[in-house]
């Protein structure tokens, strides 16, 4: 078997149950001392797959679409948004993230939480109620390039289970 | 414990009688949550709301801090006993108006409340007489971090906790008082101090009533941001505010009594004479005297009533009090002559 990473062969395998599934890992011995985030995390990961084929690198034109027009969890429009200037459910935040800064920042000055958080949070709560596929992406190349393996576990999953839902 | 239970109790916020707390009466700390797996309380269907509900209350019941509290469904509940509970600060009217999924639930001092289904799914609030804001936060904090560990709670840890409203994204707190500003309101330097700390991002508008008279000189002042400062420094901050207000305050009494002594004596126990003795009095009426009343034990210009009393004052004349005491509906006239009556034993 060869390495996840670099296809050396692999002389260290993991694997792990995690949320019903079984997910394996196998690294060379330099790709697993180079890959420290394994001593500290429980959770192996699928390097190969979260390098290859799902992760969706965010084009620049991307920075130039459109704001969002719609929550896909509770229907709430943009519109009705910016008229009424309440939101509709915990999915419409990251929804319409390119409006919310401008939005926070009038109103606080910031758009940055700076206060405590609750005991149940994990990425986990928010990604498996998310149905937005772009913003989920957009998410799990934000976790990878910031080594945040748990969190891009959690995203890879979510994002194949929408995948396998409307195919 | 049920609503009745609450007539003849002073509520929590007015139980306090140190000198600190004649400019303030009372502290308040509110958090908003949402649970992530509904829509907020103005997006969802009846059903939602529902739900909502039963897993919020399910929660609350099985929880030992709440053995003792209130639970009461709105949808059963009718229109006086919802103005009684709106009368003692422990529900808003948006919660009465929501009616269809929401509760409320009411500890046994009145002190902590929940809304369920409200502008958001929870909304916790400590209420502490006096100044006292670190700790009813300290206490709202640990009920709380208990809530979290058995809800899921929307959050992101850019955003916050998320609510409803952007206004309240962030911390989702609210920290306020309830301050008594006689001295500033007759002196005339209430207006620019207001401005002052509107500037800051202090919000202080009349605690009864609505537009630029604040009836009987009862301010709330409640700070507005609530993202990107942590909730230690919201309760620092406003804490900070207080006390500005509390030296502004005292210095205007000390103005008012150098310079104008013998015509606030007049005005305070004119009021105390009214209160003593009339058959008939409004409620306006009745809080600004009751506000002269109090402002004069503060002063040292009348002694022999009771604070207590005068607490219990403000809560007993509001019309559903009024109505809950007397076991049945009145009209104007009859609870003007009730509110004299009551108030008249009050002060004897």
């Amino acid at each position: 078997m060869n390495c996840d990473h670099c296809d050396q062969p692999a002389s260290i395998h993991l694997t792990e149950l995690h949320n019903g599934k079984l997910r394996s890992l196998n690294l060379c011995e330099s790709c697993a001392k180079k890959n420290h985030s394994l001593n500290k995390s429980i959770n192996p990961v699928g390097l190969a797959d979260l390098l290859s084929g799902i992760s969706n690198k965010t084009p620049s034109s991307k920075r130039n679409q459109p704001f969002a027009k719609q929550c896909e969890q509770c229907g709430l429009q943009f519109e009705e948004l910016q008229q009424e200037g309440k939101f509709g459910c915990a999915e419409c935040y990251p929804t319409f993230q390119r409006a919310l800064g401008d939005m926070l920042r009038g109103i606080h000055g910031t758009e940055k939480h700076k206060g405590k958080k609750p005991v149940l949070e994990t990425q986990f709560n928010r990604t498996a109620q998310s149905t937005n596929l772009e913003q989920l992406k957009i998410d799990l190349d934000n976790a990878i390039k910031s080594e945040d393996f748990e969190a891009a576990i959690e995203l890879r999953d979510r994002i194949r289970e929408l995948e396998a839902q409307s195919s | 414990m049920n609503i009745d239970d609450l007539l003849h109790r002073s509520g929590e916020w007015l139980k306090e009688t140190n000198t600190e707390s004649s400019v303030v009466l009372s502290s308040r700390v509110r958090l908003a949550r949402n649970l992530t797996n509904s829509p907020f309380p103005n997006r969802a269907n009846a059903e939602q709301r529902r739900e909502v509900y039963q897993q919020i209350m399910a929660t609350l019941k099985g929880n030992a801090s709440f053995a003792d509290a209130m639970f009461l469904d709105l949808e059963m509940i009718n229109d006086l006993d919802s103005e009684f509970l709106i009368e003692r600060h422990l529900m808003s009217h948006a919660l009465a108006q929501s009616r269809v999924g929401s509760g409320l639930v009411v500890s046994k001092d009145e002190a902590f409340s929940i809304m369920i289904n409200e502008e958001d799914h929870l909304r916790l609030q400590l209420i502490q007489s006096g100044s006292k804001l670190a700790t009813a936060w300290l206490t709202l904090n640990k009920i709380d971090d208990e809530l979290s560990a058995q809800l899921a709670y929307a959050y992101t840890k850019d955003y916050g906790y998320l609510t409803a409203c952007p206004t309240n994204t962030g911390t989702a707190m609210r920290a306020s008082v309830m301050v008594h500003l006689p001295g500033l309101v007759m002196t005339g330097r209430i207006e620019p101090l207001l401005n002052a700390f509107n500037k800051l991002n202090f919000i202080a508008r009349g605690f009864y009533g609505e537009g630029s008279h604040a009836l009987g000189n009862f301010f709330q002042i409640s700070n507005q941001v609530s993202l990107g400062v942590s909730e230690a420094e919201i309760i620092d901050k406003t804490t900070g505010v207080i006390e500005r207000f509390i030296e502004q305050e005292m210095e205007a009494r000390s103005i008012l009594l150098s310079e104008n002594k013998i015509s606030i004596e007049d005005r305070i126990y004119r009021a105390h004479g009214l209160l003593k003795n009339a058959r008939i009095i409004s409620s306006q009426e009745a809080i600004e005297l009751i506000s002269l009343v109090r402002f004069g034990i503060d002063l040292g210009i009348i002694d022999g009533v009771d604070y207590q009393n005068l607490n219990e004052g403000f809560l007993i004349i509001q019309p559903a009090h009024l109505q809950k005491l007397a076991k049945r509906e009145l009209d104007a006239e009859e609870r003007d002559q009730l509110r004299a009556e009551v108030i008249r034993n009050l002060v004897a």
